[in-house]
């Protein structure tokens, strides 16, 4: 329990440090501005991130989080959480022609009955879980830290942020996994001025990404097979209930291109990436079973445009990635060894999408209204070779946010948003075949599959509140509930709150 | 390269429209080269089939003549089974096995049928080798048990028949030199029924009870049953004194010709054994003499590879009357004798270890009941097919004792674990 404080002692000197000349009121609401969210895309280049706070902003917050689902949704994922933690970040323009920010939060929490996937990370590592039937909830505790730098000389601007996130996933009654994650990342960018009004910039950036994956059983009477998971719902029969212990190990190399508009003008950020992993088992003698590859790539243009009164932008973006995983094949194993005779890729998981989105904000006295509208399809297939086998969903997606943002008097501030967001599928192709699986691990993976492939209805209700208790700090309470609906036959609520301290 | 692929990348992604796989999977042509007894003829041969079993994903997939065989890379149990008739009008069942056949390329299998022979003689009906557990959870020893079976139609005598234990584990593969297993079984525990040849008589539709030790277990564990009824059981006189036998005044005693341990003879309570049934037609002295077997293989662990050197002892298959295989799902490695013996293997519990295979045994399944009202099993010498694994224990569900870790009182007798008696 000492690290939680650990991280808050290194980020706080960087916390305090700052404060602007504005106040702080006047830095939030610059610092929630929609436009800077709506443009995220160009902030993953850290030499860009220099642009995109003009004043220092820094936030202590503590939070609880939790959600219900009326069932298992997606079985990675349980049929509920919660969470409560703190996180500090902070944005400060150093000196004239550089800007510094910082990031570190800790918390812990429980993943309520997890079905068919022991493992930490399954939005990485998926589809080669460790999995038992027994599963059951998975108390969790995040750690993270990151921080930044960027520096402007003349037309020249560079940046690097370097972080380090860690997870600790375990349970307390059998089965008993234990699984620790680390995610070390690093970029680094650079953007040139073209003209008054443009930059372009480049970036690359790096992850490591490790997993130590342990599965125990104490009890005298009762023990399970631990599977590992190959795909809709198939397994690699071969080591079915042989190795309680495996590990994840992968790479992620990613570079992106920006054209960035200073105030008005033409935006345009590409992002692309590989992330590659292999799984081992541990009790075999590090026997690599898997290895998979996600390429992806995301193209985001546009307009924006920026003035005292109207904000507004349109952008039009394309979402793809292509992630195939391959099984490793083994020979007779003889005196306990296993030789490698091939690698059959097996699993591929392929997906695009189109997006047209806008966002508008008008400034009136003390209020800002924002809307932003977005509108697009997606397709998604899952293909396993052999048995043959594929889930395919392709659909509309519809999302409308309007918010205000409003100075109430002289001390306090408030933010309302409401939401809505639709997935309306307008094809779906489910064809899974019978295997060596356990009938209760098809059946989960048919639910999973199920509920991606109806149409689902999302409504968002935020709210904050923030009060001045001097020029340069302020209190502040925020609260949100998301409502999911899965065409009525199930639901899942989200709730967050949290009280911040601004400065 | 990581660097010029990322520059490609997108060009590589908005120009594939592939939904599936980046390419096709290769996969390969077999052909089999079947190679008959001499007294079948081609013609005489129908309803065959190849069975390509990928040990990795546990695909099983099955082909008939004329059609072609064709299948991923990977590592396969090739199992080719057909009907033969014989000149003497005769029908048999031709099989033929190949084991951990590794396909990397387009192969020529060549594989031997063997015409299945009818021994005559009592078989294996069920293996109790897992144990109970006692009421705090604890495996209990010397309640393991071997159910022997007339499935005939004759009066079998079972002198002289010796139980027998393999040698080699099913979990762990070695390359032992030299290779004798097509021509005999290596054996490391060797038990007699006692008799001048016509004193232990097994009519049709009877067994025979082998227990390790034939007492009342009740008395030592509430979880186990009594086995004081016992035909035989086998008994060790221990040079260990922490770890001695109990030798029972009701049940007579196997005679013992050898056994590996220097305490006392139990069954591999995790399953990773095979046992079989002999008649071996010459004087303990004689066998012991001639059939030591010494030989060779190669431990390899992270510490390097360690030549090992070990004995057993070795019986002809044409002694062998019944043999079965078991093994642990999760760990099974090969079968440890010739496929004429023994095709396939049976289990209890998925997991080695697995607390969930106390109370369990294999046992052979049951085909139908006869005029006689004899119950008649499934004997191919294929133990996969012939074995029902993970059974509830004939014995608990006879005394309606503990049949599970929970403690779990059994209500229901069967045949085969799976066929309920009728009253």
């Amino acid at each position: 329990m000492k690290r939680p404080y650990l991280l808050l002692a290194l980020v706080t000197p960087l916390i305090l440090s700052a404060s602007g000349n504005d106040s702080i009121l006047i830095r939030m609401n610059s610092h929630v501005d929609g436009l800077r969210r709506f443009i995220s895309e160009t902030w993953q280049n850290p030499a860009l991130k220099y642009f995109s706070e003009d004043e220092p902003f820094s936030n202590l917050s503590v939070g609880l989080s939790r959600r219900n689902d009326s069932e298992i949704i997606t079985p990675e994922y349980g049929d509920g959480s919660h969470s409560a933690g703190f996180n500090a970040e902070s944005f400060i323009p150093a000196g004239k022609n550089s800007a510094v920010w910082g990031n570190a939060g800790y918390s812990t929490g429980s993943t309520r009955n997890v079905q068919w996937c022991e493992s930490s990370s399954p939005e990485l590592i998926y589809p080669y879980f460790s999995a038992d039937e027994a599963g059951g909830n998975l108390k969790d505790e995040h750690y993270k830290f990151s921080g930044g730098y960027a520096g402007r000389k003349n037309s020249i601007v560079w940046g690097a942020t370097l972080g380090y996130s860690a997870t600790h996933h375990f349970r307390d009654v059998d089965p008993r996994p234990r699984n620790i994650t680390g995610e070390l990342t690093l970029s680094g960018g650079i953007a040139y001025s073209i003209s008054a009004d443009y930059m372009v910039g480049a970036s690359m950036n790096w992850m490591k990404y490790k997993q130590s994956n342990d599965i125990k059983f104490v009890s005298e009477t009762h023990d399970l097979p631990i599977y590992q998971l190959t795909g809709l719902g198939t397994h690699y029969n071969r080591f079915a209930g042989a190795s309680k212990s495996s590990d994840f190990s992968g790479n992620r190399f990613g570079a992106t291109l920006n054209l960035f508009p200073l105030r008005s003008g033409v935006l345009v950020n590409i992002s692309v990436s590989r992330f590659s992993f292999d799984k081992t088992l541990r009790d075999l003698n590090k026997l690599p079973i898997a290895s998979a590859w996600h390429n992806a790539l995301t193209v985001n243009a546009g307009y924006k445009h920026i003035s005292d009164k109207v904000t507004y932008s349109v952008t039009g973006q394309f979402d793809a990635y292509r992630r195939h995983g391959s099984e490793n094949i083994f020979g007779d194993a003889v005196s306990g060894s296993y030789p490698q005779i091939g690698s059959l890729e097996m699993y591929a998981d392929n997906y695009y999408r189109a997006l047209l989105q806008g966002f508008a904000s008008i400034r009136q006295n003390n209020q800002t209204y924002s809307m932003t509208l977005r509108s697009g399809y997606s397709h998604r297939k899952q293909f396993y070779a052999e048995p043959e086998q594929w889930a395919l969903v392709e659909g509309l997606e519809n999302m409308a946010d309007f918010s205000v943002r409003s100075f109430l008097g002289q001390h306090w501030y408030g933010i309302a948003d409401l939401s809505f967001a639709i997935f309306s599928p307008t094809e779906k192709d489910i064809n899974l075949q019978p295997s060596t699986s356990p009938e209760a691990l098809a059946g989960s993976v048919e639910t999973g599959l199920r509920h991606s492939t109806v149409t689902r209805c999302a409504t968002s209700v935020s709210l904050t509140a923030a009060r001045a208790i001097s020029e340069k700090y302020a209190i502040g309470i925020g609260g949100s509930a998301t409502l999911t609906n899965y065409s009525g036959t199930a639901h899942s609520n989200l709730y967050n709150i949290s009280i911040n301290f601004y400065f | 390269m990581k660097y010029i692929f990322l520059l490609l990348l997108p060009l590589f992604l908005l120009s594939s429209c592939d939904d599936s796989l980046s390419s096709s999977l290769t996969h390969y042509n077999i052909s089999m080269n079947i190679s008959l007894p001499d007294d079948i003829s081609p013609e005489s041969v129908s309803e065959a089939t190849a069975t390509f079993r990928n040990i990795s994903s546990g695909v099983e997939q099955k082909f008939t003549p004329g059609t072609e065989i064709s299948v991923l890379p990977g590592l396969y149990d090739v199992e080719y089974e057909a009907k033969a008739l014989l000149s003497n009008g005769a029908e048999s069942r031709l099989r033929a096995t190949l084991r951990s056949v590794s396909v990397t390329s387009s192969l020529l299998l060549t594989l031997e049928p063997f015409s299945c022979v009818e021994t005559n003689d009592l078989i294996i009906s069920e293996i109790f080798f897992t144990g109970t557990l006692n009421p705090s959870g604890n495996n209990y020893k010397g309640d393991d048990y071997i159910k022997l079976y007339n499935n005939g139609t004759e009066i079998i005598y079972a002198d002289g028949l010796a139980l027998i234990e393999s040698k080699f584990n099913t979990t762990q593969k070695y390359d032992y030199t030299p290779d004798i297993m097509n021509e005999e079984v290596s054996v490391d525990a060797i038990y007699v029924i006692p008799g001048s040849g016509h004193d232990y008589p097994v009519k049709p539709g009877e067994y025979l009870l082998l227990a390790d030790t034939g007492i009342d277990h009740r008395h030592l564990n509430p979880y186990s049953f009594d086995l004081s009824g016992a035909d035989f059981e086998w008994y060790d006189v221990s040079t260990s004194p922490s770890n001695v036998d109990i030798d029972s005044p009701t049940v007579p005693n196997l005679d013992k010709w050898y056994c590996y341990t220097n305490s006392y003879f139990i069954l591999h309570n995790r399953g990773f054994k095979a046992y079989g049934l002999a008649r071996i037609p010459v004087e303990k002295e004689r066998f012991l003499k001639d059939n030591l077997y010494s030989y060779n293989y190669t431990v390899v662990s992270d510490a390097g590879s360690f030549p090992m050197t070990a004995t057993a002892y070795r019986i002809p298959n044409e002694w062998i009357v019944d043999w079965v295989n078991c093994s642990v799902k999760a760990s099974y490695a090969w079968t440890v004798c010739a496929p004429v013996l023994d095709m396939g293997w049976t289990s209890c519990g998925i997991i080695d270890k697995g607390k969930d295979r106390f109370f369990h045994s294999v046992r052979r399944k049951l085909l139908y009941i006869n005029e006689n009202g004899n119950p008649v099993f499934k004997d191919t010498n294929n133990s996969s097919a012939d074995f029902n694994p993970d059974c509830t224990a004939s014995e608990i569900e006879l005394a309606g004792s503990v049949m599970d870790q929970y403690g779990n009182q059994c209500l229901t007798v069967t045949y085969d674990g799976i066929t309920p008696v009728k009253e």
